[in-house]
């Protein structure tokens, strides 16, 4: 007779929720198509299109609604026995924000995809089952599941990143990023290797028990272990010197899956990043602090100063995307390099908000950028937004919104990330790095305004842009500006009629789950 | 019996060679072909240490990584067919639209 283990659904009804998604958007794919209205027509592409959107939209939805109620949870795994998944706080929250991220996403595309001749079902599918691998990834606490869920991430995106495969660039895009990324998974994966060698471990409790054996936290089996994942992740996330692949990447691939990459894919590896350090590396912290510091210092200067010279908006977009990675690992320099737990816990709080703020911010910019697009043509050069504040005054200051937002003025999401983060920082006693980083937001300003002066003050040079903006991607900027600028105000603003916390007690709730 | 030194000097190698194909060499295949060897190369350390602390778990993430490194063939293979559809080509150095 076989065990049947205990297993608790709950645990994983938001990622199923997606799943189901995905096939059900496969399945619409094949018959929706075969359709006839009263007249006997066939609907028509973009109709098909809309509809896939919609159900991809009601079912992240769900998701979105079940992993943002497991607020209120203290953590149910999936099989007590033997955990490989938890649904607490944290993963609550992670999930939330990756299936917000993806929800918006999806919506943005519907008319992007008409434009750009690519509309396939595929992409919306391929959209959710990515989101279902990161919120996985994010719920996972054992190594194995870590690398199924990063896969089951990746996998997908490398395909999006080319969807517009008759495109040379978004061919090149997908090569490089199925390039580096498989290759930073193979790395990860040999880290992986070595910390079950050293540990004899799999899962993030029996490592952390093993490590905190005497002698273990200079094990130098476990040390290179640690050092091949955070190598693994720093391609992830894109951190300097394992960056290159970023800007290639986001300017050949589609701009809707730019956006939902540059936003998910760096959510999703940090959050768990930040889960595997807590429970799993926990004795091993101190050592890995000073790496932690050089990869942010270098990531925020190089980010920022390759920034300067682009001018393409996708990939000065991808540069600052990289000066970000930095700001939000001095969050875990911080909190790595303080013994007391209070300041560790602020500083994992200011990511978490940093990841939350940079939602709106970058879908908001990627949005602009996607609801200027042209028939089968990005519009994605400075030169390409000169003079919009006079064609489309309303794209041009919304542009202007989240430019201001990613370079961090008062007023605006942006500033109260980075306040966060610093003074994290300074709590943490990381003076020189605080000051690396904000001579590196002083830089930032510099680009980012670039594109509001080219919007304001020059005159339009080429084609006019597009005169109307589509229904879909007005809700997603109305809902980026109105989050840039409600976390601008109120960074802790909650509604208490529908029991949701505000951002920083959510964030806070969310990290109490490692410090019990 | 094997000790645990001698397989996990092998899966070294493996992971050193495939580390270095996969920076060095100018063609995609080959670029593919050495990352399924890192990946193996891990897999035969997992096995080496899944026997050396007498677990099955060890053989069981190998299990998952061999299928997880089919699916990433898959698409890396119909990635590097449309590149070719459009490039005649799979040498990475034809692949330079996108730069700095």
């Amino acid at each position: 007779m076989i065990d049947v283990p205990s297993l608790d659904p709950r645990a994983i009804l938001p990622i199923l929720m997606v799943s189901i998604g995905s096939m059900v958007v496969l399945m619409g794919e094949v018959f929706l198509p075969r359709l006839r209205s009263a007249s006997g027509e066939a609907p028509s592409d973009q109709r098909i299109g809309a509809i896939l959107a919609l159900i991809s939209v009601a079912f992240l939805l769900l998701a979105f609604g079940l992993a943002a109620q497991s607020v209120s949870f203290d953590g149910i795994h999936f099989n007590p026995d033997n955990a490989m998944i938890v649904l607490d706080r944290f993963s609550g929250f992670g999930m939330s924000l990756v299936s917000l991220s993806a929800l918006l996403t999806c919506i943005l595309s519907v008319t992007y995809l008409a434009a750009m001749r690519i509309n396939h079902g595929e992409y919306y599918a391929l959209l959710l089952i990515a989101t279902a691998g990161m919120m996985f990834m994010i719920a996972s606490i054992d190594l194995m599941a870590v690398f199924l869920g990063l896969e089951i991430m990746s996998i997908p995106i490398y395909v999006l990143a080319g969807f517009d495969r008759t495109k040379l660039r978004s061919n090149e895009s997908a090569l490089k990023y199925f390039l580096i990324g498989s290759f930073a998974s193979g790395i990860l994966l040999y880290g992986m290797a070595l910390v079950y060698g050293a540990t004899g471990a799999l899962d993030f409790k029996g490592i952390g028990t093993a490590l905190a054996a005497p002698g273990m936290a200079d094990n130098t089996l476990a040390l290179a272990g640690l050092g091949l994942i955070i190598v693994g992740f720093g391609f992830k996330v894109s951190t300097v010197p394992f960056h290159q692949w970023t800007p290639d990447v986001y300017e050949g691939a589609p701009t809707t899956v730019t956006a939902y990459m540059s936003v998910s894919v760096k959510a999703a590896a940090f959050l768990t990043l930040m889960r595997l350090l807590q429970e799993a590396f926990g004795p091993m912290l101190g050592d890995i602090h000073l790496i932690l510091w050089v990869l942010a210092a270098l990531t925020i200067v190089v980010g920022n100063v390759m920034a300067i010279i682009q001018d393409n908006v996708k990939r000065l977009l991808a540069y600052s995307s990289v000066a970000h990675a930095g700001y939000i690992l001095i969050g875990y320099v911080a909190a790595t390099g303080t013994a007391e737990p209070e300041l560790a816990q602020n500083a994992y709080q200011a990511v978490l908000f940093y990841l939350l703020s940079y939602l709106f911010i970058n879908l908001g910019a990627f949005s602009v950028l996607v609801a200027l697009a042209r028939r089968g043509q990005d519009c994605d050069r400075i030169e390409d937004l000169a003079g919009l504040a006079k064609s489309r005054p309303g794209l041009a200051a919304l542009m202007s919104l989240f430019m201001i937002a990613l370079a961090g003025i008062p007023g605006t999401a942006g500033f109260f990330a980075k306040f966060f983060i610093f003074k994290a920082a300074v709590d943490a006693n990381l003076i020189w790095l605080t000051i690396v980083a904000v001579f590196g937001s002083l830089i930032s300003v510099f680009y980012y305004l670039r594109i509001p002066v080219a919007m304001y003050m020059r005159e339009p040079v080429g084609e006019a842009p597009r005169p109307t903006t589509d229904f879909g991607e007005l809700v997603v900027l109305a809902v980026c500006a109105i989050g840039v600028l409600v976390l601008g105000f109120f960074p802790n603003y909650g509604l208490d009629k529908l029991q949701m916390p505000g951002a920083l007690d959510w964030a806070q709730e969310a990290i109490r789950v490692f410090y019990r | 019996m094997i000790p645990l030194e001698h397989v996990i000097g092998l899966s070294a190698i493996l992971f050193g060679i495939g580390v270095v194909g996969a920076l060095t060499r100018r063609n995609l295949i080959v670029i593919l072909m050495s990352i399924e060897l890192m990946l193996n190369a891990a897999n035969v350390a997992f096995i080496g240490f899944a026997r050396n602390w007498a677990q099955m778990d060890g053989q069981v993430f190998v299990m998952m990584v061999i299928t997880v490194a089919a699916a990433e063939v898959a698409v890396g293979l119909g990635i590097v067919i449309s590149l070719f559809r459009n490039r005649d080509s799979v040498n990475v150095e034809d692949v330079s639209l996108l730069k700095w």
